[in-house]
């Protein structure tokens, strides 16, 4: 596929997604231990026009100690992202900041966390405003929680031209306490 | 259908993109751990205390830069807990400014651990109630890194000798939109008007008919969140309700606290202009190679006709109902109706079509301006990620839809005019074809112009 778009000119639009997991434990108590993880690798998302992409390696390893967590997540608009494109996949000049009148994204990335024992999980439409995906109804060691990425693009999203240029996403998840 | 549609109209006018998103991730792990998670306890006015915080990160990581930051408390309407910067930390709840820290940023090695101390100190004049912030444990991104991992450390301080107020408000109350085939909600906004927060707090709603009979009693269960003060939340309660006839209803919410003391109460009424059809409960079949099967909702709304021969091995396939907000959003040209439901129990394709037979209701018809013909069953593709819409046949007589597929998911009907629906006959092709289509047209495109914006 690479080598398709080196021939073809057509803009490889390398996305890198810094993830920033917040978690922190639940229950009324003084002192609690929480442990969060985040595994797995999204080397390529392939994304056509008219299709919602989905990537599923990434997940989610927590150990509380408290009965009742949450997981929410959000876009923080990390690294001095506009914050209206809070959400949305935004031109990143390759190497450290994001463009001045970038090319953005026309959907919203979603994050879903997985349903497994000891959590129920939902999914959330990304924006600057925590929402959750995961409910944690147990105290965990290690709980294994799938996660899956997904981003929906349209004929009508822009086309990044500048050598390098890639869309970039800061997904920040958050652990809620109770 | 459409996607056949969108495929040849691509081909033909439209400069094809393939966007290839590489995320890159070279380090395929990043955790952190935080023991001291939360505080709560109490301190006098003018009083000390101390929370000890062990920040950690796995043996098996790269060095880590972690920033400690004390921000404010915020909660967002699920009452999730939420940290709010300086600037947007206005509560005269809050702890922000009571709290100090011994360190700001500290570097970790693979499987070290460093401890941080916070300072909560009370002033003399510090009131009643208590107060609140959220010490936020961060590690920085490193350069390449997908993945960074971070902990929220909740701080709830009760002000000792002083007197708490538990108090709120329902700030709002309202009946969502009432669609037949989905439940009723009912959503109470609720303020923590004291100065305390509290935990266990439940939502009870009781719906009425217009001659006072009791229909529904239901209830939220007790939250694991506390409400903190000066933040407001919501509740969603779905009464469990039969089909309700036209006519005014009168509903009632009242927010509870584990004692049962009511916190507050209201009361509105709405109005039911089309009788009300609730979600099909669940219902399954067994279906065996050697046996047609048919999988029918209780309330007979929908069906699946599978012929003999439709699965290579006994399964058990049922019917559920599927929340309409949890739809993926249709594709363009094309609008949600009001009907959908998910048929499960298979993990791959069946090996001859099926026939699914769908009742449309007078919302799916409202969607579509009144013209029924607009109305097309749609199954979502997981594999392709896009919604598949099917050649259906209409029956306006008996308000039916039908079409045959080998694909059960989540289904809907979706609204698309009939310039964009494919031809009557045949089955989408299959899902890899589709892809294939349009990468090579991508392919073609991309040699042939570089204009494309």
């Amino acid at each position: 596929m690479s080598d398709y778009f080196q021939r073809s000119r057509a803009k490889l639009l390398a996305i890198p997604v810094v993830l920033l997991v917040v978690l922190a434990c639940a229950g009324p108590v003084s002192a609690a231990t929480i442990d969060i993880s985040v595994s797995g690798d999204i080397p390529y998302m392939v994304m056509t026009p008219g299709i919602t992409s989905q990537n599923t390696s990434v997940h989610l390893t927590v150990t509380s100690d408290t009965a009742t967590w949450t997981v929410v997540v959000k876009d923080a608009s990390d690294d001095a992202k506009p914050p209206s494109y809070a959400g949305r996949m935004v031109e990143w000049d390759g190497t450290s900041a994001y463009v001045a009148s970038p090319k953005v994204l026309g959907a919203n990335m979603t994050v879903e966390g997985a349903t497994v024992s000891g959590t129920t999980g939902s999914s959330a439409t990304l924006s600057s405003v925590d929402q959750k995906i995961e409910s944690g109804t147990a105290k965990v060691t290690s709980l294994d929680i799938p996660l899956t990425f997904a981003q929906e693009v349209a004929y009508t999203d822009p086309h990044l031209t500048a050598s390098n240029h890639v869309y970039r996403i800061v997904v920040t998840f958050t652990g809620a306490p109770s | 259908m459409r996607a056949i549609f969108q495929r040849s109209f691509t081909m033909t006018i439209v400069i094809p993109v393939l966007l290839i998103i590489m995320l890159v991730g070279s380090a395929p792990v990043s955790a952190i751990s935080v023991s001291g998670a939360k505080y709560m306890n109490s301190i006098p006015p003018g009083g000390t205390d101390i929370q000890k915080m062990t920040v950690g990160i796995g043996g098996g990581e790269d060095p880590t830069d972690v920033m400690v930051e004390v921000l404010g408390f915020g909660q967002t309407s699920d009452l999730v807990y939420t940290t709010l910067s300086p600037v947007n930390d206005i509560s005269p709840y809050s702890a922000r400014k009571f709290i100090s820290l011994d360190i700001n940023t500290l570097h970790l090695e693979p499987g070290a651990k460093k401890e941080v101390t916070a300072t909560i100190t009370l002033p003399k004049n510090v009131g009643a109630g208590g107060r609140y912030a959220i010490i936020y444990i961060h590690a920085i991104p490193g350069k390449g890194k997908s993945f960074t991992t971070a902990v929220n450390v909740p701080v709830l301080v009760t002000v000792s000798g002083s007197s708490p107020t538990e108090a709120g408000s329902i700030t709002r109350m309202g009946v969502g939109n009432v669609t037949i085939g989905q439940p009723i909600s009912i959503i109470t906004s609720f303020k923590n008007t004291g100065n305390y927060h509290y935990y266990h707090t439940a939502n009870v709603v009781t719906l009425k008919s217009a001659n006072g009979n009791i229909i529904a009693r239901n209830s939220t269960p007790p939250s694991v969140y506390a409400i903190i003060p000066g933040n407001t939340v919501e509740f969603t309660v779905k009464p469990e309700v039969k089909d309700l006839p036209t006519g005014t209803y009168t509903v009632s919410s009242k927010i509870i606290l584990e004692s049962g003391r009511v916190l507050d109460e209201k009361t509105t009424t709405f109005d039911l202009k089309e009788s009300y059809i609730p979600p099909p409960t669940e219902s399954s079949v067994t279906l065996s190679p050697g046996s047609p099967g048919t999988l029918t909702s209780p309330d007979g709304r929908y069906s699946v006709v599978f012929p003999q021969g439709a699965v290579l091995g006994d399964v058990v396939v049922a019917l559920k109902p599927y929340s309409w907000d949890n739809l993926h959003p249709a594709p363009e040209g094309a609008r949600l109706g009001a009907t959908c439901f998910e048929i499960t129990g298979l993990s791959g394709l069946l090996s001859k079509n099926a026939t699914v037979r769908v009742t449309y209701s007078a919302n799916d018809l409202a969607v579509a301006g009144g013209d029924a013909s607009q109305l097309k069953l749609s199954y979502w593709d997981t594999v392709q990620g896009m919604w598949v819409i099917l050649p259906t046949q209409l029956t306006t007589q008996d308000m039916k839809l039908t079409a045959t597929t080998n694909h059960l998911s989540i289904w809907a009907i979706l609204i698309s005019s009939p310039k964009t629906t494919a031809p009557p006959t045949g089955t989408p092709l299959p899902a890899m074809v589709d892809v294939a289509a349009l990468i090579v047209t991508v392919i073609i495109s991309g040699c042939i112009t570089r204009q494309w914006k």
